[in-house]
């Protein structure tokens, strides 16, 4: 599995907050220059964000590819260039160590960490702390040697969830 | 977005200001938002950009060492072949040179193989970098940005604009309802009329129903809306945590104003 950040899943979250607010104050505002507002600032503000994130729509123009494309076509080109450095590259699995510290995470599983931070999900749901210690990136060897998953820095959520269960019932 | 009608299309209507102010709260929030997302995603492309430099540059050393290793054994080849002399009899007597013959393949092997792979890496990151570089284009209406531009223009332009336009039209609002507001968003010269819990109550229920009715649009028209559409939130200032401002303090964003009050 990949190692995509849920940037997407975070920048669709802030336009919802946002989009969600307009409605309730529309219910609450409801006159010319309320029209005049959203549609100078609000209606576009959220084209814009949709359009960062899939790309130009007939609205909006935007050079290149949208986050999640981006996102997507990122990490394929670092699979392709891990698989053609092989293992005589010094960058094996580096990028999973190289990532900011407060994301890491697979796209589809919206699974977000940040150190101590006690987190909740815009669903409103807990989302249990994982007790990922830190040796996971200092002793990436020490994981191959001993469970003989995937080669080190490239675990997915899965993985790692795999793995700290083994441990904890050995 | 769908809206409802407007009830007063040539008039006032405002039945609560300070849903105006929820609103003008979510815009410096998002711009907020969305600049700390900028410079999280900007770090996270740029790590990898690094990561994939300096694999090359590896590979590029590692080249050197081959093509080294290369002349040197083609040095020790070509010693050996002028190392053939004549004996007393007049025949030449060639040296044997194929240990010297098998290194120059193995060391012109590894010079091929380390050229076809650094040619394979550069052509990943050239492709890379070409995304990169739209990613990066300033916003422009004439010839559109790239992606970080957009950001950059949301979070330092729109979103502050619109809170500006907001707080002016904040401003004749609460000089017409006399409600004067200090700095840290207290009234002032009557005392606070605190909203009934029931009213607390409605308005989060209907932030709430909102985001839902959001969420369901966003999943039925946006392809890259991921099926759970869950994303993990600080629980101190409710942020994406990317964007969380608090620390995972117990802060609360209060409404600043910025304007004078006393005109």
């Amino acid at each position: 599995m990949s190692m995509i950040p849920d940037y997407v899943s975070q920048v669709q979250e802030v336009a919802r907050q946002l989009e969600a607010q307009a409605l309730v104050t529309a219910t609450q505002w409801s006159d010319s220059r309320r029209k005049e507002f959203y549609d100078r600032y609000i209606e576009p503000m959220l084209e814009w964000i949709d359009t960062y994130v899939n790309g130009s729509s007939g609205a909006r123009s935007m050079q290149g590819m949208g986050l999640d494309d981006l996102l997507q076509f990122m990490d394929e080109q670092v699979s392709e260039f891990e698989a053609a450095g092989g293992s005589a590259s010094a960058g094996i699995g580096f990028f999973y160590g190289s990532m900011p510290q407060q994301i890491m995470v697979s796209p589809r599983t919206s699974r977000s960490e940040v150190q101590a931070m006690p987190l909740t999900s815009s669903n409103g749901v807990d989302i249990p702390e994982e007790q990922a210690p830190d040796q996971i990136s200092k002793n990436r060897t020490d994981w191959t040697v001993d469970y003989n998953l995937n080669s080190p820095g490239n675990f997915s959520a899965q993985n790692l969830r795999e793995i700290l269960n083994r441990r904890r019932n050995n | 977005m769908d809206l409802p009608e407007l009830i007063k299309p040539n008039g006032v209507y405002v039945a609560d200001h300070h849903s105006l102010m929820d609103l003008v709260n979510a815009i410096v929030y998002t711009g907020e938002s969305l600049a700390s997302l900028r410079s999280a995603v900007d770090g996270y492309f740029r790590s990898i950009e690094n990561a994939m430099e300096n694999s090359i540059d590896d590979f590029r050393r590692q080249l050197q060492d081959a093509q080294s290793r290369l002349s040197d054994a083609r040095a020790a080849l070509s010693a050996c072949e002028d190392s053939g002399y004549y004996d007393d009899d007049g025949n030449y007597v060639r040296p044997n040179c194929s240990c010297e013959r098998a290194e120059v393949r193995e060391a012109e092997s590894e010079v091929d193989r380390i050229r076809k792979i650094l040619e394979r890496l550069e052509a990943i990151k050239s492709k890379v970098d070409s995304e990169l570089y739209k990613y990066r284009q300033p916003f422009g209406v004439v010839i559109p940005g790239g992606g970080d531009g957009v950001l950059e223009y949301l979070s330092d332009n729109q979103s502050k604009e619109a809170s500006d336009f907001m707080n002016r039209l904040l401003e004749i609002i609460e000089e017409y309802l006399s409600v004067n507001v200090s700095a840290d968003g207290g009234v002032t010269s009557t005392p606070p009329k605190e909203e009934p819990i029931e009213i607390t109550r409605s308005k989060a229920d209907a932030f709430r129903e909102a985001s839902v009715r959001v969420m369901e649009r966003q999943r039925t028209e946006q392809p890259s809306s991921h099926p759970n559409n869950a994303v993990a939130l600080c629980l101190g200032c409710g942020r994406p945590v990317v964007a969380c401002i608090c620390a995972n303090g117990p802060l609360q964003r209060e409404r600043i104003f910025n304007y004078d009050i006393s005109r």
